[in-house]
């Protein structure tokens, strides 16, 4: 003979499947990271790779005066059309962003071994302007120093002794932690789909069953209330992490088979690895958060009463996926032992490409689980539901 | 055989059950009647221990509800006032469902099945999903199910409320049927017609006591009564005024 407890969660199971509608937006909750956040990844890093290597073409007046400059600059994306007329005209008209001056004492200057003037005209109150000018005065200031220090080197001084100083910068970030920054959307998504996914079951089985009035006849049966209620949660637990599977798995294959282009060297990865790291860092939270919304829905009076609270219960997932978001907060022990914000800094930690430091995920687990065991025993203690029952 | 040993239960500051006794015999029908708020659903949901008296005890079959609820609820069967059935389970599924909850199971179950749909007229609906089901429909299901694991003891709650004329029929020969098997039958209603012809014994509440037991019979004559809705008016009436006072 089958347990009761298994009797209980079967027939659930076969309930909320056949629910469609239910069925369907937990599948909606499951893909909507994968179904938008990657694609404005895409989106973002294709605009960041247009902005730094994409040519461009400058206005420069008197171009004939410096041919090897304009060749510097046509080498390194920037083409030059010739400009004639009044410059602060067209900057002010808006006609042109910027506007090089060359004279015609550019190419003297340079032989006498003066500083040669390139004038450059320009609004920087305007968004456009100010990412141009730099990549343009960035160009020209890197074609003087070249000038300069063969200047040096043909007067027999190492160019090295006009530079006091060196910086040098190690940027010691790998090109998956790199591509995390962008990816910090992630945690929230998987959480939402943990939340989400068994939601519509935790309210079914519990103010959805007193609304059609099978509460009473079912606790009439001759199971123990924590037997019935643990059936119930199960089925919750399932949902909510085959809510979280789908998700993780679809978000590796969206980024695997369609993966954002590289920005800089950082390169978005989820690999099958990655996807199952951020599964089990995150599948603890489904006991807690499945026993808090069977918890909040069975003392709901009504199915709206219990939805307008498990959408509550929503904001936990979107706390720490923000702040993470907005301001990342450093794994430690401590945060460790905050259910959710664990879970979304382990997520972080594996799309960072790392191995998960095992204490935290001990600490992350233990908490997680603790909080989940206390949540279920108040969901299943026989006092409470004595009033769920009688309630109408 | 269910026994009612003075339970009371108090919900907050309202006591909605003050004092009740009564017994209700195997092979007769009870009928529980009262007023809407007098106390009846309290005092069923005692019976199958989805609630646990203040003080009192309801035994079934020598089974004290609120001692060992579990065996106490599986000499019970229960048709709530609301049928309250699983709308995307198919008629067969609903009644499996609850003979599974009673530790049934394989080939006896499934012919326990086909027999209530036999009894109950009801292969036509056997395998269609309840949802969309007509009231007598409901019923129907809500009664196999309640009586899957063929419980010694069976409790009515308003079964014929709603009803055409026909489910209404076949409702009241179902109970006489469950009398000659020798069944406790327990009957709430509010049809006081149907009460005096298919009841033996009639146990009246009023304000969570009990106002009158006796065969419908004994209350006509001794209210002095033509009929025995007359008798019911004349019987709350008494008992509202006794609880005044007291």
């Amino acid at each position: 003979m089958t347990h009761p407890t298994l009797v209980v969660l079967r027939k659930e199971l076969v309930d909320a499947i056949r629910d469609r509608r239910a069925f369907a937006l937990a599948m909606v909750y499951a893909l909507l990271g994968p179904l938008f956040l990657v694609p404005i990844l895409r989106a973002t890093a294709t605009s960041l790779n247009r902005r730094e290597n994409a040519p461009v073409v400058v206005a420069m007046d008197g171009a004939a005066n410096a041919p090897s400059l304009v060749g510097y600059l046509r080498e390194h994306a920037i083409e030059v059309k010739p400009f004639a007329g009044d410059p602060f005209d067209a900057v002010k008209s808006g006609r042109e962003d910027v506007v090089l001056i060359v004279t015609p004492e550019y190419a003297s200057e340079l032989r006498d071994g003066r500083a040669a003037v390139v004038r450059v005209v320009t609004d920087t109150s305007r968004s456009t302007a100010g990412p141009l000018l730099r990549r343009i005065a960035r160009q020209i200031e890197l074609y003087g120093r070249v000038i300069g220090q063969m200047r040096l080197l043909a007067r027999g001084i190492d160019p090295h002794a006009a530079s006091g100083l060196a910086l040098e910068v190690d940027d010691v970030a790998t090109p998956e932690s790199s591509g995390a920054i962008l990816l910090s959307g992630l945690p929230m998504f998987l959480l939402l789909a943990v939340f989400a996914g068994g939601a519509h079951v935790a309210i079914d089985v519990t103010a959805g069953e007193r609304e059609r009035g099978s509460m009473e006849p079912l606790f009439a049966t001759p199971l123990t209330v924590r037997q019935l209620v643990l059936g119930k949660l199960g089925a919750v637990l399932v949902f909510s992490a085959a809510t979280l599977l789908v998700s993780d798995v679809a978000f590796s294959l969206v980024i695997q088979l369609a993966p954002p282009p590289q920005i800089a060297g950082m390169r978005l990865e989820l690999g099958p690895m990655a996807a199952l790291r951020i599964f089990l860092g995150t599948a603890p939270l489904v006991l807690p958060v499945a026993a808090l919304q069977l918890l909040v829905a069975s003392r709901s009076k009504t199915v709206k009463e219990a939805q307008t609270a498990t959408m509550l219960l929503l904001m936990i997932p979107m706390l720490p996926g923000v702040v993470l978001a907005l301001s990342p907060v450093a794994a430690t022990p401590l945060t460790m032992l905050v259910p959710s914000l664990a879970q979304a800094q382990l997520i972080m930690a594996s799309l960072r490409g790392g191995t998960l430091d095992p204490a935290h995920l001990a600490i992350a687990f233990a908490s997680t689980t603790a909080l989940g065991v206390l949540l279920a025993f108040m969901a299943t203690s026989r006092r409470a539901w004595e009033r769920v029952v009688a309630a109408r | 055989m269910i026994r009612v040993g003075s339970i009371h239960k108090r919900f907050g500051d309202v006591v909605a059950v003050n004092d009740i006794s009564f017994d209700a015999r195997d092979g007769q029908v009870t009928a529980l009647l009262g007023p809407n708020g007098a106390g009846k659903t309290t005092t069923l949901r005692i019976l199958t221990g989805v609630m646990l008296p203040d003080r009192g005890a309801a035994v079934v079959d020598g089974v004290d509800t609120a001692r060992s609820p579990s065996t106490a609820r599986r000499k019970v069967g229960l048709l709530s006032d609301q049928r309250g059935l699983y709308t995307r389970l198919t008629t067969r599924e609903n009644i499996r469902y609850f003979g599974h909850l009673h530790g049934q199971d394989g080939d006896a179950l499934e012919a326990r099945i086909e027999d209530l749909f036999a009894l109950l007229d009801m292969k036509g609906i056997a395998d269609r999903r309840v949802e969309g089901f007509s009231l007598g429909e409901r019923l129907k299901v809500a009664l196999a199910r309640a009586l899957v694991h063929d419980p010694s003891n069976v409790l009515l709650d308003e079964p014929t409320a709603g009803l055409d004329v026909m489910t209404t029929r076949a409702l009241r020969g179902m109970v006489r049927r469950l009398r000659e098997a020798g069944k406790c039958v327990i009957f709430s209603s509010h049809v006081m017609q149907e009460v005096d012809e298919l009841c033996d014994r009639v146990v009246i509440v009023v304000a969570g006591r009990v106002a009158a037991e006796a065969t419908p019979k004994a209350l006509r004559e001794a209210t002095g009564s033509q009929s025995l809705e007359e008798a019911f008016v004349k019987l709350v009436g008494l008992g509202a005024k006794e609880t005044k006072t007291a």
